[in-house]
């Protein structure tokens, strides 16, 4: 008799009720122990039911789930003691302090008290949380709490942790710092299993299961994915800045390329299978391909050609006008400064990137640029008028995307469509053009009677985005859209970005994506309220090239000039 | 012209959003109409001063027939239910302790013969203090009773008087009494004055959720920043949620008014307009404080404080439990900030009393005052968050 | 044990934290037994009527006096009775009193007189008392007109009226420690409504479920901490119904934490069987709002006589936990330890107590759908 595996999923399906089909589909899953196991797929593929499934807070319509020997059916208690589980949304208390949370898992774990000490002075110094032990969690940033979420479920030291997207809305250093404390842990036996959208991530684990529509897609190692895609990838580079985004375009729009992205001045491409890169370009330099390009391939592709947002779009003058503008901004909330006397431009047609750790003033910059939260000092204007003296007309020419879903959790989706056109003036047949036209972008089809609340992530920020741009405002202020969102929605969100900008509409984005951000003309990285570095992708990259990093990648750039910065503030 | 146009369909668009959100979920259009109609069902016979089905413990001990006479004409009366009839002492103190008997009458063993004698003889009555409202108003009945009974006595035995003669040489004893016409409500059906009444208090439990908890929720899910970035003036958001929650509220009054003239056979003597405009003043002043309560807090929760907070004391202060004539004079006048006391002195007087337009008038400005400060107040501190 | 100390140490630092809370325990139930205290008072009141006299004798003068000085009335005379349709209608006056010009011929001539009284019949409550306090007036003014004429009191039955538990017939006295009834169900409901609905929302239940903790464990450590911060609250309303309003306290105070007990546990459990029935904090709200104070406030029978009430009414009024509440409260202030209301009171109170628990549990189901 074989020794039965770690985790043994045997034809579990799952379907919820109402829907048409399963969310899980006789899914077979067998991971051994000690395995760094990364769990992806687009959105709405089913990850975060197979986690909760082998955890037992939910019962497998048909099949079996066995972890560690344990029926996930009878035996959930005994799965859930020797188990770390982190919920997306961390299961941390906002109102208690980093320690209380701490404490309280590590009673609820039954970690014993005599060795408590120790452990918490181990996760504290892994975690670099001891500094901030009697702050509330509610306080921390993003980063920082993904921590504290990994270390109250490592108090007890369990055989298995499953994690379903620690990363999402995380800084690249924080992202980077996890990545280590938990493959640190996989080295002591640990069995871990991470549901994620970074692929970046999941290249580094050493088993990929690829979800899509409740099957896994493909399961094995991640270098063995790459086969399909070898000798389909190339980098062309040397192009002029301008010019990049309307080539991208062009090339999507031929037949022989399978996916594209802009890196700074470079364009990449991954031909289609057997198809040469594109002749009439060139020279084409061949790159070693990655495993999101293998899982864009798996999944068949991002849907390419021209935006049908853009192609709808009345083309804005291009006057090279400044149309966004930030004059020395500064917010104060009491003592703490989180924007400190920030200013920038923008200029029509333009892609503003703005970057830098969670609790960088971000947000604080967003709310400040829509009007949302005053200045202490300093003004914003949009299209020439002051959000001060006449934030309705400076309001109607933006279209805002919030960092948390904020639409109607109640309404469908075509509801929450009328109602935001409505909301900005549109009415009658135009109305009904544009709602026509978002379904048909943005593929809600399929959604559109659904209450919002309950859509999967992916879809969620589909709508958001269409309700931003519905209007065909001349700004767009993005303020994390890809946040959770997997690499094919990702692809195609930037592929309308990339057009509208085109088209003279300006843009203004964050991201915790760095090769997301190499599609911005023009960057700025804060810290701490302060910008610290400002250029286009290209420059920032150069800022930070060295013997050691003779081609530093945008993530490189940031995690580097944060460093130097922190540097500055110890000297 | 095109401004005010856009400006009107934008409002509709978010009165056709509020109203989607409150309808769309089953759950929501179950709690508009199924509580008050429980709650009107439920509260229409119970809220009454009136007291009815008293049981009393009668403890005669006397031998004679006055004793007898009387217990049957309190057994007789409409008030009592039942009659506990004992000649152990202990049995009464029994029966008041728990509560089984309100009152108890104790005719003493020599209770006719004093009676016979012409001397006068003492009855006593024991009522249970807990309750000693329902108490004296039965013991008022009990005094009518034995008063009555007194006065044939004297008419009976008025020969043997010596009282009679000695006023004026006339008649001793005078019989008097109060004729009482209720105007408005001439049998004094309770059910009449406590549909009007239940018309506005069931109005304001459902006003206050669609007013102060639907916006706190829209805080607490982040879409109420999703107004306010959109190029919607603040005057416009406050307009477009002040509808809806009117028209929900007035839809709430509908419903009870219909089912109270249907099933309850409240007379409606007033202007249906004067009615209608009544409710509508009243909800605004409720909104307008639910507005307010949601510009304070900062969720669901708090929302919720805020609603028992405002809720409990106005129901209490209205005159609707207690009369305002029995508050100190200090909360007499307080209690004109209360929308409530208002509202139902409105009601009343247009259901029942077709209450002239400018006796109205002097009932509602008040109304509107409360609502609109309430509004521009919670106005001011949705600013005030922004900064 | 341990994960439910763990639990409870969990929401007392909520607690701590959330100002929120500490109003709804601390400051509520004071202003709220603060304005039933002084608000709902139902002891004899002075309404405001109208006068008319239309004659001018010394009798008919007599008894305008004696309606004037009376402390149930204020009054407002007139010549007419039309002077006064409008402002009775207009609610500014409750009734209004005829003293026909016979009055006193009638009277001397040894016919039956009758003075008229006309009353606002759409406020029935108040009609129905200043009926009683005219009649009262009269009677007595009746007494007095024979004193005066030397007459000794002739009255056949000397009717002597005493009142038990409450001599001087305070309604504060036995309205206040029936107030807690309503109160205190109002701090529970608040408090313990929204709490499991908005663990859900915030993504906190899951974690807790992927512990050794179970959904029991949760409930209870809720129930318990909830359950001290309502103790809490009942015994300000205690200190302030017995120090600030001198409400008698006649029975055990032990006996009173018992009851008292067992009732907010009842409370507890209406608010956590909201909070686990509804899927959002919206709907929890909706229904705490709907259920926490009227049904409670009207048909617990601390103002409204339940006797009264139709008896299907009656009857429902018998899964009303208050009724019990109110019945033990009025009891033990008043009257002293009378142990078969309260083995009523707390048999009852168990039985709707149990029915709530074993609903929520029920309902609440480990298993997230």
């Amino acid at each position: 008799m074989t020794p039965e595996p770690f985790i043994s999923v045997k034809g579990l399906t799952k379907t919820f009720k109402g829907a048409a089909k399963p969310a899980l589909d006789h899914l077979e899953i067998q991971i051994e122990k000690g395995q760094m196991v990364g769990l992806v797929g687009p959105d709405g593929s089913g990850k975060t039911t197979l986690l909760r499934l082998l955890i037992g807070l939910m019962d497998p319509d048909r099949g079996s789930i066995s972890v560690m020997g344990f029926d996930s059916r009878r035996q959930a208690e005994k799965i859930q003691a020797a188990t770390g589980y982190m919920p997306q949304k961390f299961g941390l208390y906002e109102d208690l302090t980093v320690l209380e949370n701490m404490n309280l898992y590590a009673d609820l774990r039954n970690s014993p008290k005599n060795e408590r000490e120790v452990r918490f002075a181990q996760l504290l110094a892994f975690t670099d949380l001891g500094r901030f032990r009697g702050r509330l969690a509610g306080k921390l940033s993003g980063g920082m709490k993904q921590k504290l979420g990994l270390a109250c479920v490592l108090i007890a030291t369990p055989d298995l942790l499953l994690l379903d997207e620690p990363s999402v809305g995380v800084d690249p250093v924080s992202r980077r710092e996890l990545w280590k404390m938990v493959t640190k842990l996989t080295g002591d036996g640990l069995t871990v299993v991470w549901g994620t959208s970074y692929l970046d991530e999941a290249e580094k684990c050493s088993t990929v299961i690829l979800l899509h529509q409740g099957r896994a897609l493909y399961v094995g190692p991640p270098d063995q994915a790459l086969d399909r895609v070898n000798n389909r990838s190339f980098a062309l580079s040397g192009l002029n800045q301008s010019d990049r985004r309307q080539t991208l375009m062009d090339l999507l729009k031929d037949g022989l390329v399978m996916d594209g992205l802009i890196q700074g001045g470079d364009i990449k491409i991954v031909t289609k299978e057997n198809e040469p890169p594109p002749p009439q370009l060139g020279p084409w330099v061949n790159k070693k391909p990655s495993f999101e390009d293998a899982f864009v391939d798996i999944l068949g592709g991002p849907t390419l050609g021209e935006s049908a947002l853009a192609a709808k779009m009345a083309d804005k003058p291009k006057d090279g006008a400044i149309v966004v503008e930030a004059i020395h901004l500064t917010k104060r909330f009491g003592d703490f400064t989180a924007v400190d006397d920030y200013s920038f431009q923008i200029k029509r047609g333009h892609i503003f990137g703005l970057l830098g750790p969670n609790g960088a003033g971000k947000s604080t910059t967003f709310k400040m640029m829509c009007g949302l939260i005053r200045p202490t000092l300093g003004e914003a204007k949009i299209a020439g008028h002051s959000l001060a003296l006449n934030p309705t007309k400076a309001r109607s020419h933006v279209g805002y995307m919030a960092q948390k879903f904020s639409l109607y959790d109640q309404l469908s989706v075509l509801q929450n469509l009328t109602f935001f056109s409505g909301a900005y003036g549109l009415f009658g047949a135009r109305q009904k053009e544009q709602i026509e036209l978002m379904e048909e972008v943005f593929d809600l089809c399929p959604f559109l009677s659904l209450d919002a609340g309950l859509l999967p992530l992916g879809i969620k920020q589909r709508l958001a985005l269409a309700c931003a741009v519905m209007h065909q405002p001349d700004v767009l202020f993005l303020d994390e859209p890809t946040s959770g969102v997997d690499p094919l929605t990702r692809r195609e969100f930037w592929l309308h970005i990339n057009h509208l900008a085109i088209k003279g509409v300006t843009v203004m984005i964050t991201t915790h994506f760095m090769e997301e951000a190499e599609n911005c003309d023009l960057i700025t990285l804060i810290y701490r309220g302060r910008d610290v570095a400002s250029g286009t992708p290209d420059e920032l990259k150069n800022l930070v090239k060295s013997p050691n990093l003779p081609n530093p990648t945008m993530e490189d750039a940031f995690i580097e000039l944060i460093a130097q910065n922190n540097l500055h503030l110890v000297a | 012209m095109e401004f005010m146009l856009t400006v009107i369909r934008r409002i509709r668009t978010l009165i056709v959003k509020e109203f989607l959100i409150l309808l769309r979920d089953p759950h929501g259009r179950v709690i508009l109409i199924i509580p008050p109609i429980i709650q009107l069902m439920l509260f229409a016979y119970s809220v009454t001063l009136e007291v009815k089905n008293v049981s009393v413990v009668i403890l005669n001990q006397d031998l004679g027939v006055h004793g007898q006479e009387l217990t049957s004409r309190i057994a007789a009366s409409r008030y009592f239910s039942s009659i506990i009839r004992t000649d152990d002492p202990r049995d009464v103190k029994k029966a008041l302790d728990l509560q089984q008997a309100l009152l108890a009458v104790h005719f003493p063993l020599d209770f006719s013969a004093k009676i016979e004698s012409l001397e006068g003889s003492k009855l006593q009555i024991l009522s249970d203090g807990r309750r000693s409202n329902a108490a004296q108003v039965v013991a008022a009945y009990l005094t009518e009773i034995v008063q009555d009974y007194v006065s044939e006595l004297s008419q009976k035995n008025a020969p043997a008087r010596a009282a009679r003669t000695t006023i004026d040489g006339q008649l001793s004893y005078p019989n008097m009494d109060v004729s009482v016409r209720h105007w408005f409500n001439a049998d004094l059906v309770f059910v009449w004055t406590i549909i009007p009444s239940l018309m506005v208090i069931i109005t304001l439990v459902t006003t206050l959720n669609v007013s102060a908890i639907s916006l706190a929720r829209e805080k607490e899910q982040g879409t109420f920043e999703q107004l306010l970035i959109s190029p919607y003036t603040p005057a416009e958001i406050i307009v477009g949620k002040l509808i809806p929650a009117l028209i929900v509220a007035v839809f709430e009054s509908t419903l009870i008014y219909v089912l109270g003239r249907l099933f309850y056979g409240v007379p409606m003597r007033g202007s249906i307009l004067l009615l209608l405009a009544s409710v509508t003043l009243f909800s605004y002043s409720i909104i307008g404080f639910g507005f307010f309560v949601s510009s304070i807090v900062k969720n669901q929760q708090q929302a919720v404080v805020g609603v028992f907070m405002f809720m409990v004391p106005s129901v209490a202060l209205s005159g609707f439990a207690a009369p305002v004539e029995n508050m100190p004079e200090w909360l007499q006048q307080a209690v004109n900030l209360n929308p409530l006391k208002h509202a139902l002195i409105l009601l009343n007087g247009v259901f029942l009393k077709n209450m002239p337009p400018q006796e109205v008038w002097l009932n509602a400005w008040p109304l509107l005052a409360i609502g609109s400060i309430s509004i521009l107040f919670a106005g001011w501190m949705f600013r005030r968050n922004i900064g | 044990m341990r994960i439910l100390k763990a639990l409870i140490k969990k929401e007392l630092l909520q607690v701590g934290r959330d100002p929120a809370t500490i109003f709804t325990t601390m400051i509520l139930p004071l202003v709220l037994l603060f304005i039933f205290g002084y608000g709902i008072n139902l002891d004899v009141g002075s309404f405001k009527i109208g006068l008319v006299v239309e004659g001018n004798d010394p009798n008919s003068i007599s008894l305008y006096s004696a309606f004037a000085n009376s402390r149930y009335f204020k009054i407002v005379s007139g010549r007419d009775i039309r002077e006064f349709q409008d402002e009775i209608t207009a609610s500014r006056l409750k009734g209004l009193i005829v003293i026909p010009s016979d009055f006193s011929q009638k009277l001397s001539s040894g016919q039956k007189t009758t003075i008229m009284l006309v009353t606002d019949g759409s406020d029935g409550n108040t009609a129905t008392l200043v009926r009683s306090y005219a009649r009262l007036t009269l009677l007595n003014w009746r007494e007095t007109f024979l004193a005066e004429k030397g007459v000794k009191a002739p009255s056949l039955i000397d009717l002597e009226l005493r009142s038990w538990y409450n001599p001087g017939l305070y309604s504060q006295k036995y309205l206040l420690p029936g107030s807690m009834a309503v109160i205190l169900p109002i701090t529970g409901v608040i408090l313990t409504a929204l709490v499991i609905v908005r663990e859900w929302e915030r993504g906190t239940m899951e974690s807790l479920m992927a512990t050794r903790a179970g959904i029991y464990q949760i409930i209870t450590a809720k129930l318990i901490t909830y359950f001290f911060l309502a103790i809490f609250s009942m015994l300000l309303c205690y200190a302030m119904t017995v120090y600030y309003y001198d409400v008698p306290f006649e029975g055990n105070f032990l006996v009173f934490l018992l009851i008292g007990s067992v009732f907010l546990v009842t409370a507890l459990g209406q608010g956590l069987l909201i909070s686990t029935v509804t899927k959002s904090q919206y709907h929890a709200a909706e229904l705490a709002i709907i259920s926490g104070f009227l049904p409670t406030f009207l048909l617990s029978g601390v103002i409204f006589e339940i006797s009264s009430m139709p008896a299907v009414l009656q009857a429902i009024t018998r899964i009303v936990p208050a009724r019990y509440f109110v019945a033990s409260l009025k009891t033990i202030f008043l009257a002293g330890d009378v142990w078969p209301v309260f083995i009523y009171t707390i048999v009852h109170l168990t039985i709707i107590g149990a029915a709530f628990f074993i609903i929520t549990v029920r309902k609440a189901v480990k298993k997230i759908s």
